[in-house]
């Protein structure tokens, strides 16, 4: 189990938590630590910190989140590590979600 | 047992024949009969019945024997023999089971326990029949696939042979299954003689990545042919893949040109890893992404595509790589990494060894890891004579010896054209088709496109400058010249293009109004000083490459005059 998702009933935000690999391996397992909730989240956050890989897909995995959450209002936060940082970087994904800087 | 089932009995005693068929009759099972191996041999080429019953010791031929020679000729199937034996004999046994042998019955026969072990050889006969015909269905399906991937691979090979990556300063590593890893790389002449290359890489693998690749090829090369700029490119490809990719898939790439003279690089860099630029033994430019992948964004949202100039000359060479290598893993699960690449590069005392230098790196490290499939790597000497005399030998001939005409045209677009249509391409294609300015004609397109950007943005739009001071705000800027363009009533652009000859090439002199309050370029100049990064740096690059220019009516109205030889 690399994916844990808890909701958190004080502030209503979905937290995701990805350890070791984030990427296509995790693409059903990830889809649906958002889609199976019973409340519906006021924000997510993807903590990505204790996770050491990140591929291309998961880039498209992370737009399809974005595409099923919807509402811009919504807002979906992300904690990478280091690493991770980068690769959101290069694809300029600040644009669409709110990156938190890696702590180092 | 409920199925009907053709059994052979072989056995020389006729006693045990009778005894055994009157058991399979009573359980319902046709029986045909041999007294020996050989004769065995021939009724089940007649009758090929499902499972045989043999006795070992016989005249003519042994049950061993017989049932070798009847196994190796239907190795095909399955078919369960069953030996008559003494429990007690364990060599027959050994022997049984070496000549094909699948199970044991020994006297006295019980009818329960015969019973029981034709059910069982049948749930294997019938297991194996089902992994036979699932075997062959795979292979089927293995077969047409390779059909298909076959004419796949000649449909991109036709679509992919624009490309002129043949030419001696390119130099390039893509895998030959890369196409269905998603990856791209294209090359192509632009109409003025310069170099453009598209390395392109695509979420995912498969057939679903290789299917973006085609309409990104089309753009490619057609809007090169055209004239558009790498910006107007990249643009239009993003929109496409926006129009027909799923959501999760999508591309990075990098457009790069070389003008003809190969003095000015202009790169856009979206999504793919650093684009490097080196000279000298180092690495002098590390070209960062600026802006998403294409195919994310809907046209005319937050995407803001800008090109980043370099001065280069003949020593200077390009990589562009897609993160395969950064990524490739080793035996020991380590990844190549950007400073062993970086490494390679800056350590190769001829620079003419760099790019074998960096596949030999790659191979040391790998070992018999090989993953190189996923890897993507072009090298590109901006060498217009290399480039040049490439092309030459293929004969292509790019553009017309210039020739100096006479001749002027103005044009003038009101808000409403303002707001959909990019005039650039299209004077472009009028001078191109105009005059042929050979070599220079990119310095004009420049000149154009910093013109009527500024008259847009700054006249008409009024766009502050100062948004573009940082690459955040920048974003900002990009916003807000869509929201104002989409809200727009009022103002127009006004340009005239006019070409004097002269004994050796000619004069071009353009003139551009807009319908804003004018600029006091002073402010701008010194501004230009204070910050040499984000903005502003268009006039200077204008005043650069003319020979005159004029600020007129207070700043709303610029002329220049750009002469060429």
């Amino acid at each position: 189990m690399t994916i844990a998702s808890q909701y958190q009933q004080q502030n209503g935000q979905l937290v995701i938590q990805i350890t070791e690999r984030f990427d296509y391996s995790t693409r059903d397992e990830f889809r649906a630590s958002y889609t199976n909730t019973d409340e519906i989240p006021k924000s997510y956050l993807i903590d990505l910190q204790h996770a050491d890989y990140m591929d291309s897909s998961a880039l498209g995995m992370l737009l399809l989140m974005k595409e099923y959450v919807g509402n811009n209002n919504v807002e979906i936060k992300i904690k990478p590590s280091t690493n991770i940082h980068k690769i959101l970087d290069v694809a300029t994904f600040q644009q669409m979600f709110v990156i938190k800087s890696p702590i180092v | 047992m409920t199925s009907t089932l053709k059994i052979l009995v072989v056995d020389d005693d006729r006693l045990n024949r009778v005894v055994i068929i009157r058991i399979l009759r009573e359980s319902g099972h046709d029986v045909v009969e041999a007294s020996n191996g050989k004769e065995a041999i021939a009724i089940f080429e007649q009758q090929q019945p499902d499972l045989i019953v043999m006795d070992v010791m016989m005249p003519v031929m042994d049950g061993y024997q017989a049932t070798r020679i009847i196994k190796q000729s239907n190795s095909e199937q399955f078919i369960p023999v069953i030996f008559l034996t003494a429990l007690s004999d364990e060599a027959s046994l050994v022997k049984g089971i070496e000549s094909g042998g699948d199970d044991f019955l020994s006297k006295p026969f019980n009818k329960a326990i015969l019973s029981a072990k034709i059910s069982a050889l049948m749930r294997v006969k019938e297991l194996y029949e089902i992994q036979k015909q699932q075997r062959k269905a795979l292979e089927v399906y293995q077969q047409q696939q390779q059909q298909e991937f076959n004419i796949a691979r000649k449909v991109f090979d036709k679509f992919f042979q624009r490309s002129c990556l043949y030419v001696n300063n390119i130099k390039s590593l893509i895998s030959s299954v890369a196409l269905f890893n998603g990856d791209i790389l294209l090359a192509s002449p632009t109409p003025t003689g310069g170099l453009r290359i598209l390395l392109g890489d695509f979420t995912g693998h498969g057939l679903g990545a290789a299917i973006g690749t085609m309409p990104v090829a089309d753009i490619f090369y057609s809007m090169t042919e055209k004239g558009y700029l790498i910006e107007d490119v990249c643009l239009e490809i993003n929109n496409k893949l926006y129009q027909i990719l799923p959501t999760e898939l999508f591309c990075a790439a990098v457009i790069l040109e070389v003008n003809a003279t190969f003095e000015l690089l202009s790169i856009v860099n979206a999504g793919l890893p650093d684009v490097l630029l080196y000279h000298n033994g180092k690495i002098q430019h590390y070209v960062q992404s600026q802006s998403m992948p294409l195919g994310i964004l809907v046209k005319g949202s937050s995407l803001a595509i800008k090109s980043a100039r370099f001065k280069v000359n003949a020593t200077w060479r390009v990589y562009l790589y897609t993160d395969g290598i950064i990524e490739a893993n080793n035996a020991f699960n380590e990844l190549f990494g950007m400073d062993r690449f970086v490494n390679c590069i800056e350590a190769s005392t001829d620079p003419e060894q760099i790019f074998d230098y960096i596949k030999q790196c790659l191979d040391n490290f790998l070992e018999n890891n090989a993953q190189s499939d996923d890897i993507s790597l072009v090298e590109v000497l901006c060498d217009a004579q290399q480039f040049n005399q490439s092309l030459a030998a293929r004969n292509i001939i790019l553009s017309k010896p210039p020739e100096p005409l006479e001749w002027e045209f103005s044009l003038t677009l009101q808000a409403s054209s303002l707001k959909v249509i990019n005039p650039l391409p299209l004077l472009n294609k009028v001078i191109i088709e105009l005059q042929s300015l050979g070599h220079r004609t990119d310095e004009v397109f420049t000149i154009l496109s910093e013109l009527y950007t500024n008259a847009l943005h700054h006249g008409v739009l009024k766009l502050d400058s100062s948004l573009r001071h940082s690459v955040h705000s920048y974003l900002k800027y990009y916003q807000e010249r869509e929201r104002k363009l989409a809200h727009l009533t009022q103002g127009s652009v006004f340009l005239k293009i006019k070409h004097i000859p002269k004994t050796m090439g000619g004069k071009l002199i353009i003139y551009v109004r807009d319908s804003g309050k004018g600029f006091n370029r002073q402010g701008v100049k010194s501004f230009l000083r204070d910050n040499q990064n984000l903005h502003g740096r268009g006039l200077a690059l204008i005043e650069n490459l003319c020979t005159h220019v004029s600020y007129l009516e207070q700043g709303s109205a610029v002329q220049v005059v750009y002469e060429w030889s």
